[in-house]
């Protein structure tokens, strides 16, 4: 979860139902509820060990399996979010 | 500046808007400076179009204009203008105007004074700032403002496109983008094709013809106002999302982007503009922006300034009777809000048409009727 700068991860403003909206370039998303919920966290500026484990919690996950998603998902944000 | 005393507010105005051609690959934004007008809250007073054609939509829109008359185009110069602006204000007082086309402006800056003497309104930048925007001194102002913005050269010879890749002539890489003084820019992937877009912006906007590095990236644009003291005034940014085959905007969203605020920002200060303005910039995929056109006027997207609660032409008339920046009802902004324009037929009595055709102007109207929309 390193090199997100948190003011760019706040740019995304979430809507109802996983609407994710980045106000700076004017893209749209959607998120899974997983999804919502880390970008919540990470907005939050939560370390990565607290959103493994918050997300392992609600969803009944694996922390490894967890940890592997985070950081794929993580990876796609860095993307998106340039 | 104005020696008229009529303390009308500015919502009473009689108020003459320029550029309200209206052809939909590449529409003027006089017509959207006029909607903005017609549903600004509390605005009661007339929209005038002032067109160069009989064609001009602006002049004869049934719910934003109150007729319009045609001027003499900018190329006869200003002696024309004021001559024929005389004639319109021997019967129609005009208490505003607001230019609306790059190539015009020159013409209403010479104008002013004369204008101001008439309390004819107008908020234009001087002269020297109006040249310090023009394609081929964009470096020069980049550089003062901290912003990039790709190489630009004038040029006049062709023959250009077929040395520009050698080192003599600076080692330009295709693709390249030729472009006109006042408007047309095509992205050009061989000399062949650049010597034939040359040509066709020679053959419509004269010379010099000007050859700008290309920088692939994604168009973010900002319009705003400028007092003249170097203030960014009701800054609206906007990405375009569908384009037209002039590469104008058919659909855009608004955005909230700190750099594009930032970079606005510092190019106002160096500016220090008076008057509307738009940015077209280009972000690169390493997130730098690149400013690629200083527009001297609302864009023709400006409507969406009065969807986000920042009626930038309202503004702009408040702005001219004294009220200061800080005082402007502007709102935060409104990411996420967005437009999609589409084309309308407006329908015009063959006598309006006679009437602008013969007598450059359209019918006499009486009273403003009662069709002012309410508010957004």
């Amino acid at each position: 979860m390193k090199n997100i700068d948190l003011d760019r991860l706040k740019d995304l403003v979430l809507g109802k139902d996983g609407a994710a909206f980045d106000v700076r370039t004017g893209r749209s998303y959607r998120l899974n509820p997983s999804g919502e919920l880390a970008l919540r966290l990470l907005q939050e500026g939560q370390p990565e060990e607290v959103v493994v484990r918050e997300l392992a919690g609600r969803f009944a996950q694996h922390p490894a399996v967890v940890a592997a998603g985070a950081e794929a998902f993580v990876g796609q944000l860095r993307r998106y979010l340039p | 500046m104005s020696t008229r005393t009529d303390r009308r507010p500015w919502t009473q105005w009689t108020v003459g808007v320029t550029g309200v051609n209206a052809r939909p690959d590449n529409p003027g934004p006089g017509c959207a400076v006029a909607r903005c007008l017609s549903e600004a809250g509390g605005f009661r007073g007339r929209i005038v179009g002032l067109g160069y054609g009989t064609l001009d939509p602006g002049l004869y829109h049934p719910d934003d204009g109150d007729g319009g008359y045609l001027l003499p185009y900018p190329a006869t110069g200003a002696d024309a203008l004021m001559e024929r602006l005389e004639e319109i204000l021997a019967g129609e007082p005009l208490d505003a105007i607001v230019p609306s086309l790059d190539s015009e402006l020159p013409n209403f800056i010479a104008l002013q004074p004369e204008l101001a003497r008439r309390g004819v309104r107008m908020m234009l930048p001087g002269r020297a700032e109006l040249r310090s925007r023009d394609k081929d001194r964009l470096p020069a102002l980049c550089a003062r403002a901290g912003v990039a913005t790709p190489r630009v050269r004038p040029i006049s010879d062709p023959g250009f496109f077929a040395r520009c890749t050698g080192e003599d002539e600076g080692g330009w890489r295709y693709p390249l983008v030729v472009k006109g003084v006042f408007y047309d820019a095509y992205v050009v992937h061989d000399p062949a094709e650049a010597a034939y877009r040359f040509g066709q912006i020679a053959r419509a906007w004269g010379y010099p013809v000007l050859v700008q590095a290309h920088v692939a990236g994604e168009e973010v644009n900002l319009t705003a106002l400028g007092d003249g003291t170097g203030a960014l005034v009701g800054p609206v940014m906007m990405r375009k999302q569908a384009l037209t085959e002039k590469g104008k905007a058919w659909a855009g969203v608004a955005i909230d982007d700190r750099d594009l605020l930032a970079a606005g920002e510092r190019l106002m200060r160096a500016l220090r503009w008076s008057g509307p303005l738009e940015l077209e910039m280009l972000r690169d995929a390493a997130g730098t922006l690149h400013l690629i056109e200083v527009n001297p006027r609302f864009p023709a997207w400006v409507y969406l300034s009065h969807a986000v609660g920042r009626n930038l032409p309202a503004a702009l008339l408040a702005l001219q009777q004294g009220v200061r920046p800080d005082d402007l009802p502007l709102s935060p902004p409104r990411p996420g809000v967005t437009f999609i324009r589409h084309a309308r037929e407006i329908i015009v009595p063959m006598e309006e048409i006679v009437s602008v055709s013969m007598n450059g102007s359209t019918l006499p109207r009486t009273l403003p009727d009662p069709r002012r929309r309410l508010t957004a």
